[in-house]
């Protein structure tokens, strides 16, 4: 019985592998351990030289503590009410833009397509003070529709990528329905959209991440507590003069905990999106 | 550093928006309302010693940078107490946490044209507005009241002129002194710094004070915490000069002389030739080696007080800096102004003078706090703030070298950002011992020079 060579190699080959991711992950871990095991530090062990990995005593006071030191639930509450309605706003506008230019045909549509595109070049920062003007003018500074509002009026970078993939579904589908007595809105709904699950999710998941995240819009927008998100209310941590180190990270520990917990459930979507566009994850 | 390149690109960017846009709305440099249109301080008229108390309910916007603390202890009884006195001023305060961001929103707020009444600026910030015509002149107004603005150190008030006019009042500055772990000086035998120490003794102390208790052959005791981002102070103290020429029109950088560098390398060879000061990366993440009684001294400000006060395992006091050519400090802090957009100028001064004038009740709260050096001078020399009952350390030492007083954000011009970034750059190479004073400084000369010259 001699050994296959190939399938030695092979085995080799997956053993380097997977070495190499594992130490992939560990180094990707690195700072989440040291976030969970700050947050149960003393301030004392938290300042420790050299660093310690193992709290003694575990505090799992800082918990508390971090999320009593502000209203955390209200954060958590506007955080997850602006990043839902984004959701809603930005997979029912982008796919039905998206529709258009993946399926119906109209003179200039595709320097249209590429007026969308170009806007991705615009950078954030250039808009920030008309934009503001414009919320100030509708009365809608110290509240959360800056934040909501734009996201139902489509993002370029989604656009694009629910447009590559509804031009992947065949168009026989579209005809069958279409004989069948479908309009467009008829084919968007019951065909498109349901073939295209793997791209919304995607969708859904980058735009969870981006609203949870999202720093700069809630420091300009928002003014009282009340209406702080989580990024905002783990900003207010940190402060000029000196950082609690075992609190700030409790509170950094809560605030990911989320996304966390989403990533892991919409991991397929997640790597589905990346491998769809390509873009490594990264966004806009 | 991404994000920092990319905060810098933000700030590039607002910086020249609130411009143009300070230009289109053609901002008249604003005077007092109100304000006698040609008597200086000095005449004879005489004039309403009452200031005229704003009619009807007004609204003030109160726009800070402020941790937990200081909200609580100072912001919430200053507000409740300024109410009680003027029951028709409501003061909202709005608060962001961290320098960065709040002016960002502030900048934002001003472009946008919902400035709030009552803004809070760091010294280079403050010079910044009053350049743009954001911040109101306070001289009328403080003559009208009989407000002495001499009984601010002179020194540090000048920082808050534009044009000779005062915009902001100051309401503490940024001193430093050397805290020092006594138990730690008592069992290495060193006699404690006192007023007047060179930069010499410094070293020696450091020296003595580094140790590897535990025989690994690394260092685990060291001399002074990492105190390089204060490089400016040891340059003003070895030479008795400030790094630009003028902070308001820099034309030249002054420290190109032997003395500067000289000051400099010695600052570089705490950590890389006589190994008394960790590296970066001996430190790791530590935010304060001699919290943790990891260093036998650190130089830094007041505001680290609060936290140095829950140390239980050693005792401590603080020391002046060591002296130089001349005995030398910071004069920079943070101030109080009225914007300009204000509609209740009246009532915006009323308050300011409450958290930063002569006697003021703000100054006072902070001063109990333990958080800062104020800026004027009965309260420097107050046993309140000299004697609390809740701290017998030497207090005094923060006021030592008020007859060199210096700004860290030299230049206050608006290019401060940028020059700071062209000098963290190449003084980081000196820092961690990749090149020496003189060769980061001829590097550093060239970009400095070209950022002036742009300025022009």
């Amino acid at each position: 019985m001699m050994a296959n060579p190939s399938k030695l190699m092979r085995g080799l080959g997956r053993g380097v592998i997977y070495a190499l991711l594992a130490l992939g992950a560990f180094v990707i871990l690195i700072p989440f351990a040291w976030t969970l095991s700050t947050a149960l530090k003393t301030p004392q062990q938290a300042l420790m030289y050299p660093p310690v990995w193992i709290p003694e005593p575990v505090v799992w006071k800082n918990f508390v503590d971090a999320w009593n030191a502000m209203p955390f639930a209200t954060f958590y509450r506007n955080s997850l009410l602006i990043a839902g309605l984004n959701i809603v706003g930005q997979v029912l506008s982008c796919s039905l833009v998206a529709y258009g230019f993946a399926r119906l045909r109209f003179p200039g549509r595709d320097a249209l397509f590429l007026v969308v595109l170009s806007t991705l070049m615009i950078p954030f920062q250039i808009l920030i003070i008309p934009r503001f003007i414009l919320f100030k003018e509708l009365g809608w500074l110290d509240s959360l529709l800056p934040l909501i509002v734009p996201n139902f009026f489509g993002g370029a970078f989604n656009i694009f990528l629910l447009r590559q993939y509804f031009m992947t579904i065949p168009l026989e589908l579209d005809d069958a329905a279409k004989m069948d007595g479908c309009g467009h809105l008829g084919i968007y709904w019951r065909i498109i959209l349901p073939l295209a699950k793997p791209a919304l999710g995607a969708v859904m998941v980058f735009e969870f991440l981006e609203s949870w995240d999202d720093f700069l819009g809630p420091l300009i927008y928002i003014s009282s507590t009340k209406n702080y998100t989580v990024a905002l209310g783990l900003a207010a941590f940190r402060n000029d003069y000196f950082m609690e180190w075992n609190l700030f990270m409790a509170a950094t520990a809560v605030a990911m905990a989320l996304p966390l917990i989403i990533f892991f459930i919409a991991q397929k979507y997640f790597i589905q999106g990346v491998a769809l566009t390509g873009s490594g994850g990264v966004k806009g | 550093m991404k994000h920092s390149h990319w905060t810098k690109t933000l700030m590039v960017i607002l910086a020249l928006t609130v411009a143009l846009l300070a230009l289109a709305a053609c901002a008249t440099p604003t005077s007092a309302p109100t304000a006698p249109t040609s008597a200086p301080a000095a005449s004879s008229k005489t004039e309403p010693t009452k200031p005229a108390a704003p009619k009807g309910n007004v609204t003030l916007r109160w726009f800070m940078r402020w941790d937990k603390v200081r909200l609580d202890g100072v912001a919430a009884p200053v507000i409740e107490a300024f109410q009680k006195q003027n029951p028709n001023i409501k003061v909202e305060i709005e608060n962001i946490s961290s320098g960065t961001e709040y002016w960002i929103k502030l900048q934002t707020m001003i472009a946008g044209a919902t400035a709030p009444d009552v803004i809070y600026p760091a010294t280079h910030n403050a010079y910044a507005l009053a350049s743009k015509g954001a911040l109101m002149t306070l001289d009328d107004l403080a003559a009208r009241d009989k407000i002495d603005l001499k009984k601010y150190d002179q020194s540090i008030l000048n920082l808050y002129k534009y044009n000779g006019k005062v915009y902001c009042l100051p309401i503490d500055t940024a001193a430093v002194g050397v805290f020092y772990n006594k138990d730690m000086f008592d069992k290495a035998g060193i006699a404690y710094p006192k007023e007047g120490w060179s930069w010499d003794e410094f070293l020696a102390t450091a020296q003595k004070l580094t140790k590897d208790t535990n025989s690994d052959g690394k260092v685990d005791q060291f001399g002074v915490d990492v105190w390089t981002s204060y490089w400016p102070v040891i340059v003003w103290s070895k030479t008795g000069h400030g790094i630009f020429d003028d902070i308001r029109k820099p034309t030249k950088m002054l420290i190109e002389d032997q003395e500067s560098i000289d000051a400099l390398q010695f600052l570089g060879d705490l950590t890389n030739k006589h190994k008394v000061m960790p590296s970066t990366a001996e430190r790791a993440n530590i935010t304060d080696m001699f919290l943790a009684g990891k260093a036998g001294m650190n130089i830094i400000g007041h505001w680290r007080v609060p936290q140095y006060q829950t140390i239980k395992d050693f005792k401590w006091d603080l020391a002046p800096l060591p002296k130089g050519k001349v005995q030398a400090n910071r004069s920079d802090g943070s101030c109080f102004g009225i914007s300009a957009q204000s509609k209740n100028p009246e009532a915006a001064w009323e308050f300011i003078k409450f958290l930063a004038g002569p006697d003021s009740m703000g100054v006072g709260l902070l001063l109990d706090l333990q958080q800062m050096t104020p800026s004027l001078v009965d309260f420097q020399n107050s046993d309140r703030f000299l004697k609390p009952a809740s701290l017998t350390i030497n207090k005094k030492a923060f006021l030592a070298g008020k007859e060199n007083l210096f700004t860290m954000y030299d230049p206050i011009h608006p290019i401060y950002d940028e020059i700071a970034t062209a000098q963290s750059a190449e003084l980081g190479e000196l820092w961690n011992g990749n090149a020496t004073a003189k060769d980061a400084l001829a590097r550093m000369s060239p970009k400095i020079k070209e950022i002036l010259q742009k300025a022009k």
